[in-house]
Formats: structure tokens, C-alpha cells, sequence
């Protein structure tokens, strides 16, 4: 193999590119196998988008083979970036082999192998590499809306599905070649041949975190049409080697004896009638196919068993040899750690200043002249979205990845969360999902199941970027309304929705003060329920002595909540929400609820707790305790809790203006403040939802509905609630 | 690879006093972790306890296998304040037979101990197990006499795949499920594990030449956590045990076991093919008379597997052949005989 390094210069192109040249570096690998080939458009192309994602970029060019055609054109690039060539000698070495001696070749910690074509967006492969940093340790792309020609789609499509079903890979597009890996990656995962297309699935099986991130195709060279014979017998070996490789190595006989032993079951029974019947009538076995058939099973499963054990024999003189686990890391005696790879994501997630720290004002400087980009959010960025969304004066509860796992977890909507970012710096985020209904259509909803979400940004231009790509991608999708439920006023001037209201308020220093805010109505109510139960004297009302504690549990809250949902005619959540919420977030979901002397629940409330601010928002009651004032106890006594515990703030939840919940708040001494839910309306004739429980069509329904049996609303609302995001 | 250490260990190592961690330990013990973060703590701190009253230099080796709770953390902090302790962290969750085999490759010690991170062993029993070993075994393994788990999803399955394994493999021991084990460490280094293989250690062991023992062990109810085991284990371990056995008995001489598997093969075929030719009629037997063709075929194909059977017991004689292992075992074994 010999080596030729072009000259590394990076100043002296004229492409926008070296100006940010702060990040983390990336090793772009390309293998030239053929003449079919633009590393050209590949080069210029990535350089310039890794740029303006805040990177610093190499390209490993591998040529395989006496193939001069590029040399001048390569000769050039090196002029603008950073390229190293590798030629292999003697070439048709294939691309396993090109890409070990390209990685050996490229310096950078985060490799991305691409075709020596345009395959994808330049710009995409920043996503790729921002998957990696956000701790993947390989990225396969998904090249979603494919452009090339539909034979070639199809073909590709039976293709992974069929790898799919065998093997159990969570991928969609193997034969995309643009994926990125960490090194250490490639160093530990082998492959040869034509293997390198299966990498992903291989890695996983290592143990290593594969994620797939969406691209947009852009395929170069539209090659229509169908292969050669041999192509395609290849893939199946291929498949059928790497099933086996990742399968059944481990303990060859678990698979080769469980076959056999049922071959040989099943060859047996057919064939022990005829024998019995030979044996004892002497009937002729001649004309008993099933006879032979069952004996040449049961020889067969034999057999079976007999290769199950020779490789169980292979694997255990060998165990020396194979070690089939992963260490990540040792921890010495000492203390010490040597840490290996992890250093990396724990960086990424710290977030945005991170760079700009690093390097002081010129890097800033250089961070505010990169372009900003709006993207959807990648696999990995969980914990960095978090961390943004805490930090943002505006960030509720439901802007949370947890809210929105438990929605796509439990609810199946397709999340299209957007990220605005600045090189490495985020600048805003947007939670989407894309609901479908047959009663509402398809829509973009911020956040569904939520009573705020929308737009978090740091300045007004990632703000009008977020929604112009929301509208954007609503077309895409083809969906009626963006709806974005506000709970501030966000710049800007879009068709509003005035249904609903909310109540908050400042919490005081001192848990004996709650009290003493409320009206004196009420107040009197909560001492009446409160205090020791005592039969009503000609002077005072009576009293009920029930207790309000934070040990609810999810059967309590369910039971009580549908049932409160039952008597207003809307159908409830399903009880599996409550239980998700509850294990994603743990303390930070509390159930209060409120029990009578005589140890009955009778009301329950599930808050949240994010920040300083307690969401007090599912909750039911008993219908016949309305005279107790439970309803107003319990709030007053999860307010007080909050105290207790440190929160500042207390939100109510919304209502809908003029609703019997609204006069309720309004008589706890709220003050309703309205909501600015906003809409864009993309599709065609779209208009503001009229789907909601004030609209008088649905009164009718909704009676119905209040009366129906309580079983039949359960299962049949935990179906509808879907739908009614 | 090392090769294992025979080394005769009768005396009992005279009691170390608190050294430097870098000094190799007397005795390592290995716990793999799998989302237990309430666990580890107390785990640590009886494990110090109980190993600080045997008097001599020690290890601990936690194998986090992936846990996803905090675990890591919660052992990160424990190892920063704590010489004796070693971790291992692994990428994601590999099982517990990788664990042990990681913890094992990661440990010092002479003195071997296994155990379960969810304190369902107590690590008091650990000073029993070594005393017993040094009386003069190899293996002295754990044995839960009165367990404390839910009777039909663990007990039952598990004391039918001890029957089975103890029948089938010769080890006698009660419950191979019970991971306080203390092993020699040339057994535990001769031993290369991989898949499920921890179950059958003990049985390995014997294959090896090993002296193995039991000592009824304390068995504690889960404190925290979640039971990570359930009935679907059953099936696998069966078709184990059959490889098992065939290791540890055949390993040196595998074409005896395929030529068992071959030899009904080869009546049958001899049967089916006598079936075939020869014909009872009134004056007795008649020989290629009259043919059968469907005996005759079946036993033909029976003929043909039983040789292929048998050949490849061949195929198994080579690659045992090639391997060093065996060659190592039966070394092993002679020289712990001699001694």
C-alpha cells in the first residue's frame, strides 16, 4: 500500500469553510472502487456543511486500484481542504478493505463513510456526525423519501425488510452507504467481503449504541433497474452468513438440537404406523411414502443434533479465544478511572457554550457567523434538550422528553421534534407530533396530551426559523393546523384560540398562609373538611376530619379521574398512561389524595413538579363528597405541600372560559389568565379545531356518553383517547 | 491465556495485614451488577464487613453489566473512596455469565468468591466457604437450603435443572443456581466462560479434575429490586445440559459420543434393511424373495446419516486435536492427582 498525503492546507480556499475551525475533527472516509465516481461534489459539498455545523473536517480518500482519473481533481480539493489519499495497490480489494485502511489513515475520533457520490444532502451529514457526538457509536441513515428510481426502491425495500424480519435489525435503509462511526468502532467490529453493508447490525450486536438518522436522499447517478443473477444470490449469502454469525454462534446446539430434536419427533410419528402395521399384518412398506419420509426425518434430525454438537465442541476450544462482551471501561484499585469514549457525550450534552467557552470571544465570534439551521432532533439529544428546556425562562413541564416519550410510547404518535442550532449552539427547540384523527385530521401538535408547548427560543430570528420550518414541514406531511399551545405571548401574529384559560399563582413562604389566600367561603369549606370529624352543632357546620396525603397510587387516580371524566362526557385517558408517566418521572409525578376516616379514597390529583412550579393536573372525586369541600381541600393541601417542599409556583391547569372547573378555580381566589394557543393553518380550507366539549354538536355525544356503563367507557375511551390528542 | 496455576494451596495464606491495593490480594470476590442501585451500598459495606474479620487482603471486582438505574454511578462513587474496590463497566447488558467471565479475568486473588449483587447472599457465609476450601476442594459452592423466593417461577424450575444437571453431569451438588461460590483460581482461569455457562461451573469443574463441595449457605429475600430471572430459562438449559455433558465427559474423545449417536442409527438401518430383503412366507424365511423398497430405502438413508454422524465425530476428534485446551485439562488433572 503506498501513501500519498496531499498537502493539509485549510486557509487558503475560497469556500466559506475553515472560518469555525473549533469543534471536534471528522474524518470523512471515501473509497473510489471504479471510475463512477464525483468526489468532487462529495468533498466540497461535506466540507462546507461540517463547516457551518462548527467542525473541523478531513477527507481520507481510498483508492482501490490503478485509478488516475481523479488525481487532478483531488489535486485541487487539497487546495481548499484537508485530504489524505491512500492508494491500495493491486486494487479490487473491495470496500471492507478500503474502509480499514482509510480509517487507519484518518485521525479524526468521528469517522463518517460515505460513497464516493452524492448520495444524501451534504447538509445532512452534520446530522450524522451530531448523532455521534450526542453518544451514538454508530449512525446508520435512513434515506427517507428516496428519489431514485422505484425499481431500485423496491428492490431495496424487500431487501431490509427481509433483513428485518431474519434478523431483528431496528434498521431501514442498510444499503444507505453514508454512516458514521466512532473509531473505535471499526477497530473492534471486523468485517470483510462484502460485510461492511451490514455494519450496523454487526455493531449492535457488539454492544455498541447504533442509532439511524433520517436523511434526505439525493441520489446522483439514477442506475435503474435490476442487477446481475450473482448480485443478488450474493446478498442472500450474505444474509444467511451474518444471521448465522450473530445468531447462532453462541450455543450452536440450543438451535441445531431444538431442529433436530422436533425432525426427529415429528419422523418418528409418521413413521411408526406403517412399521406396526408391516410388523404385525405384514403390510409392505413399499408403497408407504410417508414411511420413508418420517425415517429420512428422523435420520435427518439425527444429523442435526450431530452438527449442534460439533459446534458446541468448536465453540468451547475456542472460548479461550472469544470474549463476547465489551468492557467499557475499568475502574483500577486506586480510584482512578481510564475512561474510554465517554468523555465525549458528556461534553455534547453540557451544551451550547461549551465551544465558546473553550476558545473565549474570537471563538464566539466565529460561532455567530456560522449559519443557522433547523433540524429535527436526533437520537442521543434527549438529555441536551432537557437541559435547554430547564434553562429557558418559558420551559414547561410538557417540553420535556419524558412527556413526549410517554406520548410516543403510549399514544404511537410520530414525534418531529425540531431543534434550531447555530454550528454546535442551540438556539431553540419546538416538541411536534403529527396526530392522526379521524374527528380532528392530521395535525401538528405542540405538545399533545399537554396543556402548554410550543416554541422555546433564545432570540426572535430562532423563533420565526422554528415555526416557518414547522409550517414547512406541515406540508410536507400534509396536515390540516400547526397547533401550538402557547402559554405566553410569542412575538408574531397568527389566528389564536381564546376556549381556554389558566389559573397560576405565587406560592407564599409559609404553608399556614395558603389558607389564608383563599376566600373566606372556601376557607371555611377546608376547615370544615379538615378538622376531626364532629356532627354539625346549631352553631358550627359540620365537619368531616379527612386527610390529604402524597401516597396515592395509579389504581386510586384511574379509577377516580374516569369516572370524573365519565359524569362530563369526555372520554378518559387509558390507565397505561398514568402508569407511564408515573415510571417515567418518578417523584416528579405525586399523587395526593384525600381519605375519609373511614379509609376510603374519595379524591385524587396527580401534579407534576418541574422547576419551582407544581402542576396540580389529573385529579377526580367521588360525585356524592361534593358537600365534604374535598375538591377544594386538596388543592389547598397539595398547595401547601408545595410550600413544604420548596416550590414557588402553583399551576391549576387550564379551563375552558365559563366551564363549571373555571368557576371553581376563579372561587379557590384565581384569577384566569387567558392562554395564547396558536395556530398555522397549512393545508387547504383548514380552520381552528371545532372539536372540543364547549361545541353543542357534541352535547348529544356526550350525554350518551355520561351513561354509559363504566366499563364500556373505559376500554372504549382508553381507544378513543388517541385520537383526541 | 495463561496457563493456570496448580500450584498446591493447602496452607492457608498467613493473614495479610492492611497493605498497599497494589499488593495482589489473597481473595477476590466477584459481583456482577445489574440494575441494583439500591443494593450496592449495603452490598459494600457487608462485604467489608465480613471480609475484614477474615484477616487478610482482599478485593472486591463489581462487574456493572450494563445497568441503566445509576447503578454505575452509585459504584463509581463507592470506588473513589474505596482502595479495595474494582469495577468493570461494560457497554450494555451482556447477561451474567459475561459478567462473571469479565469479573473473573479482572480479579487477583488466589481465592476466588462469586456472588449475586441483589444481597440475597450473605457475604457473612464467605469465611465458611474458604475455610472449607482450604480443608482441601477446588470448588466449594453455595447451597440455598431454605430459599426465599416465590415458589413456582424460580423454585420449581430451578430444583428440576438441579436434578438434571446433578443426574446428568455427576456433580452432586444441590443448587448450581446459587452463585456464592468460592473456586481456586487456576479453575476459574482454566474455565473459559461464555453463554449461560455460569450454571454449570460446578459441572465443568468436575469435568476439569476438580474437587467440589457443598456448604449450606443464609439465602435473604430480595431486599430491593426486581427478580431478574423467569420460567422461560428452562428449555435452554436443557438443551445445554446435553452439550454439557458431552463436554465434560467426551471432551477428549468426542468421536465416542457421536459414534453413541450413530450406533442406534446404525441397528435401525440394520433392522430396516433386514426388514426389507427378508420375507416370512409358509416354508419359512425367504431371502431376497420379495423386496420391501420402503424399508430397504429407509433403511439405507439410515445407514447413510449413521456414516455421516460418525465421520463427523471425526471432524470433532481433529478440532479437540488442534485446540490446546484439552491438552492443558488432562495436565492439570494428572498434576493435581499427583499432589
Amino acid at each position: 500500500m503506498s501513501e500519498a498525503t496531499a498537502k493539509a492546507t485549510g486557509e487558503a480556499g475560497a469556500a466559506p469553510a475553515p472560518a469555525a475551525a473549533s469543534g471536534p475533527l471528522v474524518s470523512v472516509v471515501l473509497a473510489i472502487t471504479d471510475n463512477e465516481a464525483h468526489p468532487r461534489k462529495v468533498i466540497d459539498g461535506f466540507g462546507a456543511a461540517l463547516a457551518q455545523g462548527g467542525y473541523r473536517s478531513e477527507f481520507v480518500v481510498v483508492i482501490d486500484g490503478p485509478i488516475h482519473r481523479f488525481d487532478d481533481e483531488l489535486a485541487e480539493l487539497a487546495t481548499r481542504w484537508t485530504v489524505h489519499i491512500v492508494s491500495l495497490e493491486g486494487g479490487g480489494l473491495g470496500e471492507s478493505i478500503a474502509l480499514s485502511a482509510g480509517v487507519g489513515r484518518a485521525q479524526g475520533e468521528l469517522v463518517v463513510n460515505a460513497p464516493p457520490y452524492l448520495q444524501i444532502e451534504p447538509d445532512d451529514v452534520v446530522d450524522v456526525v451530531k448523532a455521534l457526538e450526542a453518544g451514538a457509536d454508530c449512525v446508520a441513515t435512513w434515506r427517507d423519501r428516496r428519489v431514485d428510481p422505484w425499481l431500485n426502491q423496491l428492490q431495496s425495500r424487500l431487501f431490509n425488510r427481509m433483513l428485518r424480519l431474519i434478523m431483528n435489525a431496528p434498521f431501514h435503509d442498510l444499503n444507505s452507504g453514508t454512516r458514521g462511526f466512532r473509531r473505535q468502532v471499526l477497530e473492534e467490529v471486523a468485517v470483510y467481503g462484502e460485510l461492511y453493508r451490514f455494519l450496523p447490525v454487526l455493531a449492535l450486536r457488539q454492544g455498541f449504541r447504533v442509532v439511524e438518522v433520517r436523511v434526505r436522499h439525493k441520489e446522483e447517478k439514477g442506475r435503474a433497474g435490476f442487477y446481475g443473477v450473482g448480485v443478488y444470490l450474493r446478498r442472500l449469502l450474505d444474509i444467511l452468513a451474518i444471521t448465522f454469525l450473530t445468531r447462532f454462534t453462541q450455543r450452536p446446539l440450543r438451535f441445531f438440537g431444538y431442529v433436530g430434536f422436533a425432525a426427529a419427533l415429528v419422523g418418528v410419528l409418521l413413521a411408526v404406523w406403517p412399521l406396526w402395521d408391516k410388523l404385525a399384518n405384514d403390510n409392505s412398506l413399499a408403497d408407504r411414502p410417508l414411511f420413508v419420509l418420517g425415517a429420512i426425518l428422523a435420520a435427518f434430525g439425527v444429523q442435526l443434533i450431530g452438527f449442534g454438537l460439533i459446534g458446541e465442541i468448536i465453540i468451547f476450544t475456542q472460548a479461550p479465544n472469544l470474549r463476547d462482551y465489551k468492557v467499557e471501561e475499568e475502574v483500577a484499585a486506586d480510584g482512578t478511572a481510564a475512561v474510554r469514549g465517554a468523555e465525549l457525550d458528556e461534553s455534547a450534552a453540557e451544551d451550547p457554550p461549551a465551544v465558546a467557552v473553550a476558545d473565549g470571544v474570537s471563538a464566539t465570534a466565529k460561532q455567530d457567523e456560522l449559519p443557522v439551521r433547523v433540524r429535527e432532533l436526533l437520537p442521543g439529544e434527549d438529555a441536551r434538550w432537557d437541559a435547554y428546556v430547564s434553562r429557558h425562562a418559558q420551559g414547561t413541564f410538557f417540553h420535556r422528553t419524558g412527556w413526549s416519550r410517554t406520548v410516543g410510547e403510549i399514544f404511537r404518535h410520530e414525534p418531529h421534534h425540531l431543534v434550531v442550532e447555530q454550528g454546535r449552539r442551540w438556539l431553540g427547540v419546538l416538541p411536534l407530533f403529527l396526530t392522526k384523527s379521524p374527528f380532528l385530521g392530521r395535525n401538528l401538535v405542540s405538545v399533545p396530551y399537554s396543556v402548554y408547548g410550543g416554541v422555546l427560543a433564545s432570540d426572535e430570528r430562532a423563533h420565526e426559523l422554528l415555526l416557518a420550518r414547522a409550517g414547512e414541514l406541515g406540508e410536507e406531511l400534509s396536515v390540516g393546523f400547526v397547533e401550538l399551545r402557547h402559554l405566553e405571548l410569542r412575538p408574531g401574529d397568527r389566528p389564536r384560540s381564546d376556549l381556554y384559560v389558566t389559573f397560576r399563582c405565587e406560592l407564599p413562604d409559609d404553608p399556614a398562609e395558603v389558607m389564608k389566600r383563599i376566600p373566606k367561603k372556601r376557607r371555611a369549606e377546608v376547615r370544615a373538611a379538615r378538622e376531626p370529624q364532629a356532627d354539625g352543632t346549631a352553631k358550627r357546620r359540620r365537619s368531616f376530619g379527612i386527610q390529604v396525603r402524597d401516597d396515592g397510587s395509579i389504581d386510586e387516580l384511574f379509577r377516580l379521574f374516569a369516572y370524573n371524566k365519565r359524569r362530563l362526557g369526555s372520554p378518559s385517558l387509558p390507565k397505561r398512561w398514568f402508569q407511564a408517566l408515573r415510571d417515567e418521572f418518578g417523584k416528579a409525578a405525586v399523587i395526593h389524595r384525600a381519605i375519609e376516616p373511614s379509609g376510603r379514597t374519595i379524591a385524587a390529583v396527580m401534579s407534576f413538579t418541574f422547576k419551582d412550579t407544581v402542576y396540580a393536573y389529573y385529579s377526580g372525586s367521588l360525585g356524592d363528597v361534593n358537600h365534604t369541600g374535598v375538591n377544594n381541600y386538596i388543592y389547598c393541601a397539595i398547595m401547601e405541600w408545595a410550600v413544604e417542599n420548596g416550590y414557588r409556583r402553583f399551576d391549576f391547569g387550564r379551563s375552558r372560559v365559563g366551564s363549571g372547573p373555571a368557576k371553581f378555580k376563579i372561587n379557590m381566589g384565581f384569577q384566569p389568565e387567558p392562554l395564547h394557543y396558536e395556530y398555522l393553518l397549512v393545508g387547504p380550507g383548514s380552520k381552528l379545531p371545532e372539536f372540543h366539549p364547549s361545541n353543542p354538536k357534541l352535547a348529544l355525544p356526550r350525554r350518551i356518553w355520561s351513561k354509559m356503563p363504566m366499563t364500556l367507557c373505559n376500554s372504549l375511551g382508553a381507544r378513543l383517547s388517541r385520537y383526541l390528542p | 491465556m495463561t496457563a493456570p496455576d496448580p500450584q498446591p494451596e493447602g496452607n492457608p495464606p498467613a493473614p495479610v495485614s492492611e497493605g498497599p491495593a497494589c499488593v495482589v490480594p489473597s481473595l477476590s470476590v466477584v459481583v456482577p451488577i445489574f440494575n441494583e442501585r439500591d443494593n450496592i451500598a449495603p452490598l459494600h459495606e457487608a462485604l467489608t464487613y465480613s471480609l475484614r474479620a477474615l484477616g487478610r487482603s482482599y478485593e472486591i471486582v463489581l462487574v456493572d453489566d450494563g445497568s441503566t438505574d445509576g447503578s454505575r454511578d452509585v459504584m463509581r462513587r463507592l470506588a473513589a473512596n474505596d482502595p479495595h474496590l474494582r469495577l468493570v463497566l461494560f457497554r450494555r447488558n451482556y447477561g451474567q455469565t459475561p459478567a462473571m467471565a469479565a469479573g473473573f479475568r479482572a480479579c487477583r486473588g488466589r481465592t476466588i468468591v462469586s456472588m449475586d449483587g441483589d444481597l440475597q447472599n450473605d457475604p457473612a457465609d464467605i469465611g465458611r466457604l474458604v475455610e472449607k476450601l482450604e480443608e482441601g476442594y477446588d470448588v466449594v459452592c453455595g447451597w440455598r437450603r431454605n430459599r426465599q423466593d416465590r415458589v413456582a417461577t424460580r423454585l420449581l424450575p430451578s430444583k428440576i435443572a438441579n436434578f438434571l444437571i446433578a443426574r446428568v453431569t455427576g456433580a452432586h451438588i444441590h443448587d448450581t443456581g446459587c452463585s456464592l461460590k468460592v473456586y481456586r483460581s487456576w479453575v476459574v482461569r482454566s474455565l473459559h466462560l461464555y453463554s449461560d455457562m455460569h450454571r454449570f461451573l460446578a459441572a465443568l469443574g468436575v469435568g476439569l479434575g476438580a474437587r467440589i463441595t457443598e456448604l449450606p449457605v443464609r439465602h435473604h429475600a430480595r431486599r430491593a429490586g426486581v427478580s431478574k430471572y423467569g420460567l422461560g430459562r428452562v428449555f435452554r438449559v436443557l438443551a445445554d445440559l446435553v452439550g454439557i455433558k458431552m463436554l465434560i465427559q467426551f471432551a477428549a474423545h468426542p468421536i465416542r459420543w457421536f459414534s453413541l449417536l450413530a450406533l442406534p442409527l446404525f441397528v435401525l438401518s440394520t433392522l430396516m434393511l433386514l426388514l426389507g430383503f427378508v420375507k416370512r412366507t409358509h416354508e419359512g424365511l425367504d431371502l431376497f424373495g420379495d423386496f420391501d423398497m420402503g424399508a430397504v430405502a429407509a433403511g439405507a438413508v439410515a445407514l447413510l446419516i449413521a456414516m455421516n454422524v460418525f465421520l463427523l465425530g471425526f471432524l470433532a476428534e481433529l478440532q479437540v486435536k488442534v485446540s490446546r485446551f484439552f491438552r492443558k485439562r488432562t495436565a492439570v488433572t494428572a498434576r493435581e492427582a499427583i499432589r
